[in-house]
């Protein structure tokens, strides 16, 4: 049961409390999923007061403050302008205006809500996130150490292992190449429900055939990059890419929940990736 | 622990525990036109405006609260001075059973105090996390439509 709630105005404050071996002691961003099942924790540990809220443009990358609220994230103009939209859009699309006046960025992550569409577009904008940690170092003055990962591997290796009792910071996340198409769809039962599938693409194109493709998928877990035809994309024609992109979409795996089988999962999905394969063509002519 | 807050513009001292969520505190302190509906953040009955911003309370740890500025309902208007989004409400019959309605009202006013002009689609956006089980949405944009205009 919560017996503490902690507020530091210092990131090494933040990093002693969470490591703290008396006490579970857990960092706390907007909330909303820690409040849902906070069984366990002995202490909260707010990063409200750590100056982690910002979105800043940097050369032709963002860089996103990890308690900066989604819907700060899905209405800021920069935003809006980024990556031809995407960003915004998912942030969007994470379940409610309530929730999302709330839900930060680093918070969704690091909760491990990897359902949410924005961990599908972070992973094909190859974004990263800056992770703080407390130094193994012993004696006085020692730093909290900063580390960068990107998302696809927070994503594949967990939170927990990933953290280690550290605390996201940022995320960085370049922009769309010049002259690339970046885009985005999903499947919901209804806008504000978590997406029963959601795709994401970055494809460059050079004359008529495609130069490069970063494609990822989500059949309602987390994403999963199509690597197989990323790898083949260079020198095909954009139908042939749909094609191929829609035969990997049917082969990822998937699980039945409350809101579809694995079964219908796989057979959308490749007509999900398809579409936005065809979409990413005729947005870039 | 101690939380400081002012809520309707009362500044007050509350006594609450690390574990309590915002809601609670709040019908606790006699302000039961906060409504507890899912306890989980999908209904939106519990809505109240945080710091300008509306928020689902009853999954907001109240000690994440300190020295915010809380509007509830009754800070918004009553049956006797009701604000303009409260009165539309009423005529356009946008209030059914009356559940979801203060969470409503609550989601209208943020939206109108930062954007006194909202078009239909930012209204629905700003209510999305609001579920009316009479369905009446149509009358409800309607109504927050036209108190928006009459700001």
């Amino acid at each position: 049961m919560v017996k503490a709630y902690h507020r530091p105005a210092q990131v090494a404050e933040a990093l002693s409390l969470i490591m703290d071996p008396n006490d579970k002691n857990v960092p706390l961003a907007g909330g909303t999923t820690l409040a849902l099942n906070p069984r366990g924790v002995d202490g909260i540990v707010d990063l409200a007061d750590l100056g982690l809220s910002y979105i800043q443009p940097s050369g032709g990358s963002l860089k996103i403050g990890a308690t900066t609220v989604l819907r700060e994230i899905q209405r800021s103009e920069p935003v809006r302008q980024f990556a031809g939209g995407m960003l915004s859009e998912s942030a969007k699309n994470y379940l409610t205006a309530l929730i999302r006046n709330r839900a930060t960025i680093g918070g969704i992550l690091a909760a491990g809500n990897f359902w949410a569409d924005i961990a599908t577009v972070l992973v094909t904008l190859n974004a990263s996130l800056k992770i703080i940690q407390a130094s193994n170092g012993s004696g006085a003055g020692k730093r909290p150490s900063e580390l960068v990962v990107s998302v696809e591997d927070f994503i594949q290796k967990g939170p927990r292992k990933t953290l280690a009792g550290g605390i996201l910071k940022e995320l960085e996340i370049p922009s769309c190449p010049a002259g690339g198409v970046c885009s985005y769809n999903r499947l919901a039962k209804v806008e504000t429900d978590i997406s029963i599938l959601s795709a994401a693409a970055m494809v460059t194109m050079s004359g008529k055939t495609v130069q490069s493709a970063r494609v990822a998928v989500s059949t309602g877990a987390k994403p999963v990059r199509l690597r197989s035809i990323e790898d083949n994309a260079r020198g095909k024609s954009p139908a042939a890419l749909a094609d191929l992109a829609s035969a990997a979409a049917r082969a990822i795996p998937a699980e039945s929940d409350i809101r579809a089988s694995a079964e219908y999962r796989r057979e959308v999905a490749a007509v999900l990736v398809r579409r936005l394969i065809q979409t990413t063509e005729v947005a870039s002519k | 622990m101690k939380l400081n807050v002012t809520i309707n513009g009362e500044e007050k001292v509350l006594d609450i525990h690390p574990k309590d969520m915002l809601l609670d505190v709040l019908r606790d302190e006699g302000f039961s036109g906060v409504k507890r509906g899912c306890s989980t953040g999908d209904c939106g009955a519990c809505a109240c405006i945080v710091a300008g911003k509306a928020v689902n309370t009853c999954i907001l740890f109240a000690a994440q609260c300190q020295n915010a500025q809380i509007t509830t309902i009754e800070g918004i208007g009553n049956p006797k001075a009701p604000s303009p989004v409260q009165k539309e409400i009423t005529d356009a019959g946008g209030a059914q059973c009356g559940f979801c309605v203060p969470g409503i009202v609550v989601s209208a006013t943020a939206l109108i105090d930062e954007n006194p002009e909202p078009t239909v689609e930012e209204i629905r956006e700003a209510l999305d996390g609001n579920l009316c089980r009479c369905t009446g949405y149509v009358k409800i944009v309607k109504a927050i439509l036209s108190a928006s205009k009459k700001k």
